[in-house]
């Protein structure tokens, strides 16, 4: 079912390509995690609500499979309340499957410093699951 | 009579201190000076290192985000106007200052970064043109802006980074 998530309950995985993306140490997603892409400003989320581990994995590996990095290391986690929190909104597209945009963000040119900040509010609403072996191609 | 400590053994300014043969309160006193001076010069290399390894990261981070679409969702290429900027930020900051991360940010900016936790960060990000877009989580407060980057580092950043390093040693108590 696609369109816009407003159960502020709905889980919400953003999988991690990058180590620069998390920090292990402390078991947190880094802000530049959820940055949003310039072109579109829509962040790539997938929805996980009620999925068990496995099932969440295979969306990764399913988002792995097209993504340029070779490797997945995890996942962050947010829930639409943190998304609605800032203002954001959650489309679903299913495109693929569970896929989800969050959209709203000001544009880079007039608010980047609003973007650091929201990113920044989602990344500390987040929990971070790291797989124990990076998943690879 | 007092005997002087000297530092005939030493090899250099920074080889590692040999215990003054001499005794007495002047040479306890200039012994003492002796190490001070080491320990201070010690600290300005160690802080130089620092520096420098904030370099090596930035140098890192143009070369894995030189092209365009370097994180697979549409980012835009890291152009070496944006990296002398960073290099230029960078070598503004106050000696003193705690090593940052560096990262590119998807619009091709550079991103200077101090996390210490979830909820005490800060990051500025400098583009092209100087323009340095900042943001921060000071526990419950945070702040953000832009500011342009001339000759010298904004106040409101070097506020910023000073604060998120205050409240971390009250965060930290």
């Amino acid at each position: 079912m696609t369109g816009e998530l407003n159960n502020p309950d709905d889980l919400l995985a953003r999988f991690l390509f990058f180590q620069k993306y998390f920090k292990q140490t402390q078991n947190r997603a880094t802000p530049e995690a959820f940055m949003p892409p310039p072109k579109d400003l829509q962040l790539s989320v997938s929805l996980i609500t009620d999925l068990l581990a496995d099932a969440i994995w295979d969306l990764g590996k399913g988002v792995l499979a097209q993504h340029p990095q070779p490797q997945l290391y995890g996942r962050a986690d947010i829930n639409v309340a943190a998304v609605h929190g800032q203002k954001l909104k959650a489309f679903r597209d299913d495109d693929p499957p569970r896929h989800v945009n969050v959209v709203g963000w000001p544009s880079y040119s007039e608010g980047k410093d609003l973007i650091k900040s929201m990113a920044q509010e989602l990344a500390r609403a987040s929990s971070l699951t790291l797989l124990s072996t990076p998943l690879s191609k | 009579m007092t005997a002087l400590a000297t530092s005939t053994k030493r090899g250099g300014l920074l080889a590692p201190l040999v215990p003054s043969e001499g005794i007495g309160p002047d040479a306890s006193v200039v012994a003492e000076r002796i190490k001070r001076i080491c320990d201070h010069l010690k600290e300005a290399l160690s802080l130089r290192r620092v520096a420098e390894s904030a370099s090596v990261e930035l140098e890192e981070v143009a070369s894995e985000a030189a092209s365009p679409n370097w994180d697979g969702y549409g980012a835009q290429a890291v152009d070496p106007r944006t990296v002398q900027e960073a290099k230029r930020l960078l070598d503004a900051l106050p000696t003193t200052t705690p090593v940052p991360e560096v990262s590119a940010d998807p619009d091709g900016e550079v991103a200077i970064s101090w996390n210490l936790d979830s909820s005490w960060v800060f990051s500025v990000s400098v583009g092209p043109s100087g323009r340095l877009s900042y943001a921060g989580l000071f526990g419950t407060s945070k702040a953000y802006g832009t500011e342009w980057f001339l000759d010298e580092i904004p106040e409101a950043i070097l506020d910023n980074i000073s604060r998120l390093f205050k409240a971390r040693g009250t965060h930290a108590a």
